[in-house]
């Protein structure tokens, strides 16, 4: 199907590949279908934009790529809310922020990543109780 | 808001679904046991309102910003340390 972008004008997505936030993400309830739409060839960044609000659309990376070996613990709940099974494998993405002007200043949000259950889609930001983790974590290395 | 006094081990039920308990009380601390469906969703105020807070944040964001980090990104990759470039305004 076509979908009107402010940012990336007029994309085509498979409804197929949409990602699926049952709940939305936190502060856009309404943000129910997302899809991922690659920022560019060989970088593990993507923007996830919403297919019911053309002007919603998050920068995002993936986080195995990002963080090689970066495997947090997801809540049992979580996990059930994706229909998923405890022991399969989930795709992590994470949001990313950028200060004005400041490119080397670019965080992830590690605490709260979007995990994936890749057999059916369904997606959902969690919160994750490890208490290492930082809502502001550095891309780039000091 | 609405303000009910309760004791420990006492609680509330709301809209017949979720039930709060006071379950311990320790100095300046309160230790509550929430009851709630699945699907409701529990968050301490400052996690929610952080959360909340980064999500807007990252919604600003322009496809600009972002291909600047994806430059610096790549030159990591390729062992140089990244230069004033990433920094342009």
């Amino acid at each position: 199907m076509k979908i009107e972008t402010t940012r990336f004008g007029t994309i085509e997505v498979e409804e197929g590949e949409m990602l699926l936030f049952s709940r939305g993400l936190l502060g856009f309830p309404s943000l129910k279908r997302c899809a991922v739409l690659p920022a560019e060839k060989d970088s593990p960044f993507e923007w996830l934009q919403s297919c019911d609000d053309s002007s919603v659309a998050f920068p995002t990376a993936n986080l195995s790529a990002l963080i090689p070996g970066c495997k947090p613990k997801i809540h049992a709940q979580d996990i059930a809310d994706l229909d998923a099974e405890e022991d399969q494998d989930f795709l992590l993405k994470v949001i990313l922020k950028i200060p004005a002007q400041e490119t080397l200043g670019a965080t992830v949000n590690l605490k709260a990543p979007i995990v994936i259950n890749p057999k059916n889609r369904k997606a959902k930001q969690v919160v994750l109780s490890d208490s290492s983790l930082s809502y502001n974590h550095p891309v780039f290395r000091s | 808001m609405l303000i009910l006094t309760r004791k420990l081990g006492e609680g509330i039920t709301i809209d017949e679904k979720i039930r709060v308990v006071v379950l311990e009380i320790k100095g300046n601390q309160i230790r509550l046991g929430i009851e709630a469906p699945r699907e409701t969703r529990v968050y301490r105020d400052e996690v929610y309102k952080r959360i909340l807070q980064e999500n807007m944040q990252a919604a600003q964001e322009t496809p600009d910003q972002v291909k600047k980090v994806i430059k610096v990104w790549k030159k990591q990759g390729e062992g140089e340390s990244p230069d004033q470039e990433g920094n342009s305004s």
